[in-house]
């Protein structure tokens, strides 16, 4: 996550208030990584609107983590 | 320890830190949660080099006790080399390959993503066939049958030429080798083409003209040597995001200017030391202006000119290609240093800053930068300067800038025209599968047909000399009903073609039989007669040969799902069908390296020689020429590359082994606004879509970090319709309209009076608006440029 400008402490004290993911803010730059862990799909979505909502948020970038066991066959 | 300042050592930070092993009665849950924190670590490393994370926050990020194998990426022509975590089975994770010069361990968003791609629920898995309007699923050998059969009922009926290939720059080189054999050596049509053109044709005509043989002098070792980069329309943080990455690392350690040019602002601009923007299609005006300062301020290197260039005219006003058969050949005639003078004092700086839209004095610091004798500089471009009516000509104008200063073919001294896809390089431009191409020169030269046909082992009069169609005429040809019969691999024209509603009206036109090999359903398989489900990727062995020359090998990892087959043994299972079963003497288990060492016989020798099966196993990639056992970095110059014949520098491309300096003007483009449509529309990509999004909206964080397309406007046009981010608005061309949400101030900012929309997403089609007009010379259409109307919706 790319906070808004001058917002990253207020956005990692947000995040903070989750207890479905971990934050990891880098040392010198204005990013953080969060690792969500949600138990379904729809907590997911609900979570990722609340994130997006907030205006201390500049920019969001997913990226993965897959399951071998829900890859079809 | 810094992320970006490791990028370069021999391991990589991200490899010490994340291959710790994980206990193996470690739950799933923390497995998952630890990958996918390696993953977004190292998609954080791409975009700030140099980020550090707390040390006690990352040294239990891990990968457990996955099987690692090597591949190269699946998606754009950078080439990264990914480890793929294999288990039970499936491909399960993703990390950089250390080993790879390419990327030196580091991936992009899309390539941490990539295995995804292989598992969508929708995945094709059984072949289909159409019947009473529907498509239903039936054997393979009924499909490879009913392909066989019509094609070769086509054949008896209208002749060879009636059927037709498209294929793609996601072939891999067996793909690609085996349907040029098939269609041009055994059948005996032209009819072959790849989507390449619609993406790099120009930059080929590009060197054939100025260099006379294909493909970059240089290699991305260049970025670590070079102290200027200019980025001609090259958005390349996100397009190219790991060599940009290594520009930006670059800068954390030396003296580095990072230079973007473009028509709007992107994250690239945002990056740059400094960005300036042009109007469409007078990035010719500019290069002429540059090298008109570099001509007059005496940093012209005039032992280099003299001895290693010739000046050279061609034909101007040469049309778009818009009429329904257009033809035209370029015709060069000699010209001097002189007349090129006396062509460049139309574009002195002063003359055409309002043309150009940018100052005198910004024009005059970029040439000073070119013109500075002790800066070494890359120019880097991509779709920007190929997807252009003068495609061709702006790639000749870059390297005049080049060869004017001499600094070209040494170390960060580099004109570097980047890929889009993964081998595009190695199977479209250097297998040769467009229409006038073979795997060694081109048909209309007897000596490459012969050879051809003895390597081939087939009559050399079944090789026909005349070239057919390029990629519009062949979807042109398929509308007015020359073309009955055409099989499509590995690409979706029904998303990309320009002015599209024509090409899609005429593929699903009556006494039209369509192909299609996808491995999911796709606007192109709506329109197919018979869908072929295909092994994708790594579900197949295969070669892929990226921007910088290099071929990188990759094995079978995983099963291909259901009935999925290569397009290789697709096109071997067709062609023994049609009874051609003796050209492809090979059985499944050794077929790829036998066609490997086939085809590798048309580039034997210093000036394309290629490493053998055994090598590209061995290794992550090799650059060619591969001579006695050296890859070379620097073509053309004597120091590095071993074909050269003459001092210092051997253009051996062109006859006495001089690089031709071409004199092209500034041509307008075909279709400008006007009253009626006052808005230019630029097309293009985004960072986490791979071009018309059939993978990568598949994997669901990347198609929720962009799920659909947009429209990006200026905020002051916005202002002035009344239309507010993410509100709807409504984009209409003389070709179709468009329904979409406007996006202001949010990843780009085209220029005032123009909108940019991207191209992934298959429900919003924009080029149903784009202009089917083309660079007379290489053929490839021009997707940033057209005239449009924007309404609030």
């Amino acid at each position: 996550m790319i906070p808004a400008q001058g917002k990253k402490e207020a956005l990692e004290h947000f995040l903070s208030e989750f207890k479905n993911l971990d934050v990891l803010p880098a040392e010198e730059k204005e990013v953080l990584i969060v690792v969500t862990d949600t138990a379904d799909k729809n907590e997911e979505e609900l979570l990722l609107e609340k994130l997006k909502a907030n205006e201390l948020l500049g920019h969001i970038t997913m990226v993965f983590g897959s399951d071998p066991e829900k890859i079809k066959n | 320890m810094p992320l970006g300042a490791q990028q370069s050592g021999s391991r990589h930070w991200i490899e010490q830190k994340l291959t710790r092993m994980v206990s193996k009665n470690q739950s799933r849950r923390a497995f998952l949660k630890q990958l996918a924190t390696a993953s977004a670590l190292s998609a954080a490393a791409s975009m700030f080099p140099g980020v550090m994370f707390a040390e006690e926050q990352i040294k239990n990020i891990a990968y457990s006790d996955l099987n690692w194998k090597k591949s190269p990426c699946r998606f754009c022509g950078v080439g990264c080399g990914l480890l793929i975590g294999l288990k039970e089975g499936k491909a399960v994770a993703v990390k950089g390959d250390p080993a790879s010069p390419v990327n030196k361990g580091l991936c992009c968003v899309k390539g941490y993503h990539s295995v995804m791609a292989l598992y969508g629920k929708d995945r094709l898995t059984k072949p289909l066939v159409r019947k009473n309007g529907k498509l239903v699923e039936t054997t393979m050998q009924e499909a490879l049958d009913l392909v066989a059969s019509k094609m070769k009922s086509t054949i008896n009926e209208h002749g060879e030429d009636a059927i037709s290939m498209y294929g793609s720059g996601q072939w891999t080189i067996p793909d690609g080798y085996v349907a040029s054999k098939f269609v041009k050596g055994v059948i005996g049509t032209n009819n072959l083409e790849a989507n390449a053109r619609l993406c790099m044709a120009s930059a080929v005509t590009g060197f054939m003209t100025s260099f006379g043989i294909d493909e970059p002098m240089g290699c991305y070792e260049d970025i670590d040597h070079a102290n200027v980069f200019v980025l001609w329309g090259n958005n390349m943080a996100e397009m190219h995001p790991v060599l940009f990455s290594r520009l930006l690392d670059n800068r954390l350690k030396r003296d580095v200017t990072i230079i973007d040019l473009g028509t709007r602002t992107t994250r690239t601009s945002m990056a740059a030391d400094r960005s300036f923007l042009f109007k469409p299609q007078t990035d010719l005006a500019l290069a002429n202006a540059i090298c008109y300062e570099i001509v007059n301020n005496g940093w012209m290197n005039e032992r280099f000119v003299s001895k290693h260039t010739t000046f050279k005219t061609g034909k101007t006003d040469i049309g778009y290609g818009i009429e329904e058969k257009f033809k035209f050949n370029d015709e060069a005639k000699a010209s001097s240093l002189a007349a090129y003078k006396t062509f460049l004092e139309d574009y002195a700086p002063e003359k055409v800053e309002k043309l150009i839209g940018m100052s005198a004095k910004d024009i005059k610091y970029l040439a000073s930068l070119y013109g500075n004798p002790n800066k070494k500089i890359m120019s880097l471009w991509c779709m920007g300067a190929n997807q252009h009516t003068r495609g061709t000509w702006i790639n000749n104008l870059i390297y005049n800038i080049h060869l004017l200063t001499g600094k070209i073919s040494t170390p960060g001294n580099s004109p570097f025209s980047l890929t889009g896809q993964p081998s595009a390089c190695g199977t479209v431009r250097e297998v040769g599968t467009l229409t006038h191409k073979l795997p060694y020169g081109v048909v209309m030269k007897e000596g490459a047909r012969k050879k051809a046909a003895e390597i081939w082992g087939v009559p050399l009069e079944n090789i026909k000399a005349k070239p057919t169609h390029h990629t519009v005429s062949m979807f042109r040809a398929l509308d007015r009903g020359e073309i009955k019969f055409m099989w499509i691999q590995v690409t979706n024209p029904m998303v990309t073609m320009p002015n599209l509603n024509r090409y899609r009206e005429g593929a699903e036109k009556d006494g039209r039989f369509i192909v299609v090999s996808d491995v999911y359903p796709t606007p192109t398989t709506d329109v197919a007669d018979v869908v072929l489900p295909s092994a994708m990727w790594i579900e197949r062995e295969g070669m892929f040969g990226n921007s910088e020359r290099r071929t990188q090998h990759f094995n079978q990892l995983i099963d291909a799902p259901g009935e999925a087959m290569s397009d290789t043994w697709q096109i071997i299972e067709v062609a023994k069908r049609m009874g051609h079963g003796k050209y492809f003497p090979w059985t499944e288990e050794n077929h790829i390296e036998e066609i490997w060492k086939e085809y590798t016989k048309f580039h034997a020798g210093k000036k394309h020689g290629m490493a053998s099966y055994e090598e590209l196993n061995k290794r992550a990639g090799v650059m060619w020429p591969f001579v006695e056992g050296k890859e070379t970095k620097w073509r053309f110059n004597t120091k590095y590359d071993p074909a050269c014949e003459k001092d210092s520098f051997d253009f051996y491309g062109k006859p006495e082994g001089k690089a031709w300096i071409w004199e092209r003007p500034y041509e307008a483009p075909p279709e400008v606004p006007d009253n009626e449509f006052p808005f230019w529309l630029n097309t293009g990509r985004v960072l986490e879509h791979w071009h018309t999004g059939s993978m990568t909206r598949r994997i669901s964080v990347l198609h929720q970090s962009v799920p659909k397309s947009y429209a990006e406007l200026h905020p002051d046009d916005a202002k002035r319709l009344n239309v507010r981010n993410g509100e709807k608005v409504k984009l209409i061309s003389r070709r179709g309209e468009i329904i979409m949400d406007a996006s202001i101030n949010e990843r780009g900012k085209p220029t005032r009076g123009q909108v940019f929309v991207p191209f992934f997403d298959e429900s919003l089609l924009i080029n149903e608006l784009t202009l089917d007009a083309y660079c007379p010379i290489s053929k490839q259409p021009d997707y940033k440029k057209c005239a449009v109307r924007v309404e609030k919706a």
